[in-house]
């Protein structure tokens, strides 16, 4: 791997975890308002799936398989987010 | 039962060098198993609240003894109960589920003072502190503490009363239950012509006080609105358990999954294992540490 490509996937890796932190600590700041911490929650793991598109789509290869593991981790957090809050719906 | 678990979580070539709960096929099981059982969970709920519900114990008393012990340790003068910030309180309450918000002042701008001016209460200083969500009373003043402007409230040395209100329902699709605490201490004029009109007019009931007095004895109680749910499991347990440890399940496999795979330095077609990861942890980190009630 090259330094650029190092650099590369750093970068990714940043903006990757920079929208993490700040995503999942304003589902916290807005802990009172569920319907708004779903929208979060959504744009996260949107967020999550196009950021790893992009990655592979640049950096590696990418196929339908790629896509589909990126979906369903992204399912399973919003499958344990709702079951976290099933208290409040 | 030793060769399924290996194939379950160790990458070798049986299972495509990828642990076969990370296939998507098995992801898409963990999915639809979270998703039925949490739907399950919520039918229980809503089917028997006593067997499945959300565990409350909340009471007005306990509200102003810790509210007033917070204040004796600073060496301020106990609050006293007084009914028409209790109404007040309320009333906010009740204003806040019927309009559907979490504000001190609403949508239509109605303000905190409004309710204190419709019970009559003619303040020189008034404040509010709002809570929502919480289980337990102590969380409540704790929160309220933690936060320096509800602090601030709390060890006034400008309030002299206080009302409170503990109110269950439904706000923005959510069952919850909202707390009010209105501070006040009243326009001395005002107070005593009020008193002088109410003696002429109805017998002056008796003062309630609640909570410590400033010689730390309990005097007297008024009737207190509790609100007290103790199902056989409390909701927040299975909730908060086994999202956990099915995703620790998932970030242990996805290490693992990594590390062998990086030591033989085999290739192949799949998603990177250290997003996933970031993903997860910060979502355990997030369950780990989120707090169950709000504070306004």
């Amino acid at each position: 791997m090259t330094k650029k490509a190092i650099f590369k996937h750093d970068v990714y890796y940043f903006v990757e975890l920079l929208i993490l932190v700040v995503g999942f600590f304003l589902i916290s700041v807005f802990s009172s308002d569920l319907p708004l911490q779903f929208i979060l929650l959504i744009f996260i793991l949107l967020s999550y799936i196009t950021l790893g598109f992009m990655h592979h789509k640049i950096n590696h290869e990418f196929n339908e398989k790629i896509v589909l593991e990126y979906v369903s981790i992204s399912a399973l957090i919003l499958a344990g987010f709702l079951f976290l809050n099933i208290g409040r719906i | 039962m030793k060769d399924f678990f290996y194939h379950l979580f160790i990458p070798y070539h049986k299972n495509n060098h990828r642990s076969k709960i990370l296939h998507v096929d098995s992801l898409l099981i963990i999915f639809l198993f979270l998703l039925s059982f949490g739907l399950s969970l919520i039918a229980l709920k809503s089917a028997r609240p006593d067997i499945l519900g959300v565990s409350y114990s909340l009471s007005e008393n306990e509200l102003l003894v810790l509210t007033n012990n917070a204040r004796q340790e600073k060496n301020l003068p106990s609050l006293i109960i007084n009914q028409e910030l209790t109404e007040a309180a309320q009333k906010k309450a009740l204003h806040m589920f019927e309009k559907d918000y979490w504000a001190h002042f609403a949508p239509d701008g109605t303000s905190p003072w409004d309710f204190l001016k419709e019970e009559d209460y003619s303040y020189l200083y008034a404040g509010e502190n709002l809570a929502k969500g919480f289980s337990n009373t102590q969380d409540v003043v704790q929160a309220w503490m933690n936060s320096p402007t509800h602090r601030d409230n709390i060890l006034s040395d400008k309030f002299q009363e206080v009302g409170f209100a503990i109110v269950k329902g439904r706000l923005k699709g959510e069952d919850t239950v909202l707390i009010v605490e209105m501070f006040g201490s009243q326009n001395l004029q005002a107070y005593n012509v009020k008193r002088q009109a109410n003696n002429n007019l109805i017998p002056q009931p008796k003062q309630n006080v609640m909570g410590k007095t400033e010689n730390n004895n309990v005097s007297s109680y008024i009737p207190a609105n509790n609100i007290f749910s103790q199902p056989i499991m409390d909701i927040s347990i299975p909730s908060k358990t086994i999202p956990l440890f099915v995703l620790f399940v998932l970030l242990v496999v996805l290490t693992i999954d990594l590390a062998v795979i990086e030591r033989k330095k085999i290739p192949r077609l799949v998603g990177h294992n250290v997003d996933h990861i970031m993903l997860i942890s910060i979502f355990i980190l997030y369950l780990l540490f989120i707090g169950t009630g709000g504070i306004l």
